[in-house]
């Protein structure tokens, strides 16, 4: 038997573990790589909406306040004052913090304070200095129309200046324009999760989170589209890493207002933190079904490969030669059937080993029993007061119901030949009755008759009529040549006359001048006998009704007119009884061709030399 | 092996019983009670074997109605070889009103049987066997059974 490597059990248990998790394995990363993408489109486009809609806000906030002030400025430039106009103006209009007109000139580069229009001026006392600097720097740098945002404190006021055209023969007025944009700056300041900024066209951050104190936005995120400063992209979300290395994700739209963009910058380890809940839970989820499935499967394992497991160990029984076992196996699907296919096989088994150790006992039994019963039979050849005597024997199975027999009796040969009802065993134990009572009887004085009516004693009595018995029982008297017989139903010998010259069949003469039932059928049946002569070199032929009925391969029986021909041809040089039982012999056997017999064949023949 | 059949036309206290097949071991003569009937005809021209023991059953039924007057007709050779070797096979009361005698051509090898009838062919004290008995061809055939012994059962009686 081969070595059991790995056990029925792990594979069914990795099978139903293993398939479930790679499946679910794969729908997962599927899943979540999908979400994934789902997910950054979706922050791509929330971002985006979210600085496009404070761009616009600040557009209209910015191009409000210059639309309001247009004519404050045109009254500055003719009265070169803010007179009564202006500060209505100004006192309705909510947006402007303050505006401080200067005048400059443009080849000099020089400037020169003319006034200022504050809702406090105490506000700007100690920022003046910072406005000027500021403004000395776009006098030197900025040309032309451009318009540059800017927060000089760190708070609610954005700066930008509004230029004039100057007059032939006159300076340029620059307004310093200051917005107060207290809701913007709390939006900015405040953001957290999504940090907002508003930066101008130099990457200089006005507005934007407390939590980043940059100044320069370059410092914070390394942006792409900040460095084409000739073409770039109105609005756009690009991915980049922040000075902590950290990835981020950073949409960015146009205000339309001095080449300055709002910012919404989303760390993307934060904006994926959905995701990574999600795939943690999924994680955890498939831990757990991984579990439930392997718990699942061990059971569902363990009640298939317990099953085989019995069935295996009561197969090794059946190896080591025990049959009678049954495995207990409750189950009603395939294996269950197996179990009971297997039972019944086993039942089976155990009965035939049974059965054959009981038939393997009789057939000893048999061969002991034919063993014994050929000691009942006499030798083949035999001369006894020169009668030459020669037969032979054979049963159809291992013991037979017929018997022959030839002894002496008080200076009387006496010939014995007997057929049992059937053959094997049963009739062998009624022929070894037979030879018993002839054993007895032959102590006796007494003829044919008396001799068969004590075996039919015999016989009745052993058989109670269930099994009978023919029998021909002949005695030759040497003294007067004469043989007397009885005939219990058997067979009528044939009786062969010395003559000369072939002998034909009519020249066999039946000894059936006498007849009476067969030994077994009554009690106290009486026989008749009767005498023949039985002269010097006559031939008499006894047989049982096995003999013509000797079949060859075609199941054709001999048949009693080839038999009686074999007899004939067989006889017809009167040939010493022994050749005569030899050549007999051979041609039945030829007929036969190692044919099974279907009855028990008996035959002798005798001879009479007593010349 | 031929099938064992038997069939009783019961008429009055008569039947005329025909049987046909193997007479063995196997048959179970029980089922076919003879009670009741005084005057029985056997017809066992379709008998194909008989053995030692469905002779013991053949005559343990018969005795079951003993007193009843038997005919045998139509007896073929395993028959007549039967009641002439098996005392009691025909009973004491029974009578063969007709069987088959086998003929045959040593030349030709062919085989005929003929029917002999109680009161032509034979009687109860001798057979009278018809005197030229000829093949399809007009080959004279000849009695194969010795006569001595087939024919012995007529003299018993």
């Amino acid at each position: 038997m081969k070595k059991r490597t790995f056990s029925l059990k792990y594979k069914i248990l990795l099978l139903l573990t293993v398939i479930p998790s790679i499946a679910l394995f794969t729908y997962v990363l599927l899943a979540m790589n999908i979400f994934t993408k789902d997910k950054i489109a979706y922050i791509y486009d929330s971002s985006g909406n979210l600085s496009q809609a404070l761009s616009q806000q600040l557009r209209v906030l910015i191009t409000g306040v210059i639309s309001n002030n247009k004519s404050v400025f045109q009254e500055f430039v003719t009265t070169k004052t803010f007179g009564n106009t202006a500060l209505t103006h100004f006192e309705n209009e909510n947006g402007t913090d303050a505006i401080l007109a200067y005048e400059v000139d443009e080849s000099t580069k020089q400037m020169t304070f003319l006034s200022m229009m504050a809702r406090n001026k105490m506000d700007y006392d100690s920022l003046k200095n910072k406005i000027d600097t500021q403004l000395k720097y776009e006098v030197q740098y900025i040309k032309g129309n451009q318009r540059i945002l800017y927060n000089l404190d760190q708070n609610d006021k954005i700066y930008f200046v509004e230029k004039t055209t100057p007059i032939a023969g006159t300076k340029a007025i620059y307004f310093v324009v200051v917005i107060k944009a207290e809701e913007f700056y709390d939006t900015f300041s405040t953001s957290s999760a999504q940090q907002l900024f508003l930066i101008n066209q130099f990457g200089q951050v006005v507005l934007g989170p407390n939590q980043v104190p940059e100044k320069d936005i370059a410092k914070v995120f390394e942006l792409k589209f900040l460095k084409n400063k000739d073409n770039r992209f109105q609005q756009g979300v690009e991915e980049t890493i922040d000075a902590d290395k950290k990835e981020m994700i950073i949409s960015f739209s146009e205000i339309g207002f001095g080449d300055s963009y709002v910012l919404a910058a989303v760390k993307k380890e934060l904006a994926l933190s959905a995701l990574d809940q999600l795939l943690k839970k999924s994680v955890v989820f498939f831990v757990l079904l991984v579990a439930v499935i392997a718990i699942v499967s061990l059971f569902a394992s363990g009640s298939i490969t317990n099953a085989l497991t019995q069935l295996f160990e009561a197969t090794e029984k059946v190896t080591q030669g025990k049959f009678d076992i049954q495995v207990k196996v409750k189950t009603s699907d395939e294996i269950g059937a197996l179990a009971d296919n297997f039972n019944l096989m086993a039942k089976e088994v155990s009965r035939l080993v049974a059965q054959t150790a009981e038939n393997a006992r009789m057939q000893n039994e048999l061969q002991t029993a034919k063993t014994v019963q050929e000691t009942l039979f006499p030798d083949a050849n035999a001369l006894l007061e020169k009668i030459a005597i020669s037969g032979f024997y054979e049963p159809a199975s291992e013991c037979g119901g017929d018997w022959w027999h030839y002894c002496m009796i008080n200076g009387r040969v006496f010939f014995w030949i007997g057929d049992a009802t059937g053959h094997g065993a049963p009739s062998a134990l009624i022929t070894s009755a037979a030879k018993s009572a002839a054993a007895i009887i032959e102590s006796l004085n007494v003829g044919p008759g008396s001799a068969m009516e004590y075996l039919n004693r015999c016989i009745y009595e052993v058989s109670r009529g269930r099994l009978m018995m023919t029998f021909f029982i002949a005695c030759y008297d040497p003294a007067t040549k004469k043989l007397t017989y009885a005939n219990a139903s058997h067979e009528s010998p044939y009786l062969i006359k010395k003559k000369a010259g072939p002998i034909k069949k009519k020249d066999l003469i039946p000894l059936n001048e006498v007849n009476n039932p067969r030994l077994g059928q009554g009690r106290s049946t009486k026989y008749d006998e009767t005498t023949v002569d039985f002269d010097f070199e006559d031939f008499i032929f006894f047989y049982t009704d096995g003999v013509p009925d000797v079949r060859n391969g075609a199941e054709t029986a001999w048949g009693e007119r080839e038999f009686l021909k074999t007899i004939v041809e067989t006889q017809t040089d009167f040939p010493p009884v022994d050749v005569f039982i030899e050549r007999f012999v051979n041609k039945m056997q030829t007929y036969r061709s190692g044919s099974t017999l279907v009855d028990d064949v008996t035959f002798f023949g005798i001879k009479n030399l007593n010349g | 092996m031929s099938k064992f059949e038997l069939k009783i036309d019961k008429n009055a206290d008569a039947a005329k019983i025909t049987i046909a097949g193997t007479i063995d071991e196997d048959v179970d003569f029980n089922e076919f009670s003879l009670n009741g009937i005084n005057q029985m005809e056997f017809d066992l021209n379709s008998v194909k074997s008989i053995n030692s023991c469905g002779i013991r059953e053949w005559i343990k039924w018969l005795g079951t109605n003993s007193k009843a007057k038997m005919t045998y007709v139509n007896c073929p050779k395993i028959i007549v070889d039967q009641i002439n070797m098996v005392d009691g096979f025909l009973p004491q009361n029974g009578k063969v009103l007709s069987f088959y005698v086998p003929y045959y051509n040593d030349d030709s090898g062919t085989e005929k049987n003929v029917l002999f009838r109680h009161g032509n062919e034979f009687t109860d004290g001798g057979v009278t066997p018809p005197e030229k008995v000829v093949d399809e061809t007009g080959n004279a055939m000849e009695m194969d059974v010795i006569e001595s012994k087939y024919f012995k059962f007529l003299s018993k009686k």
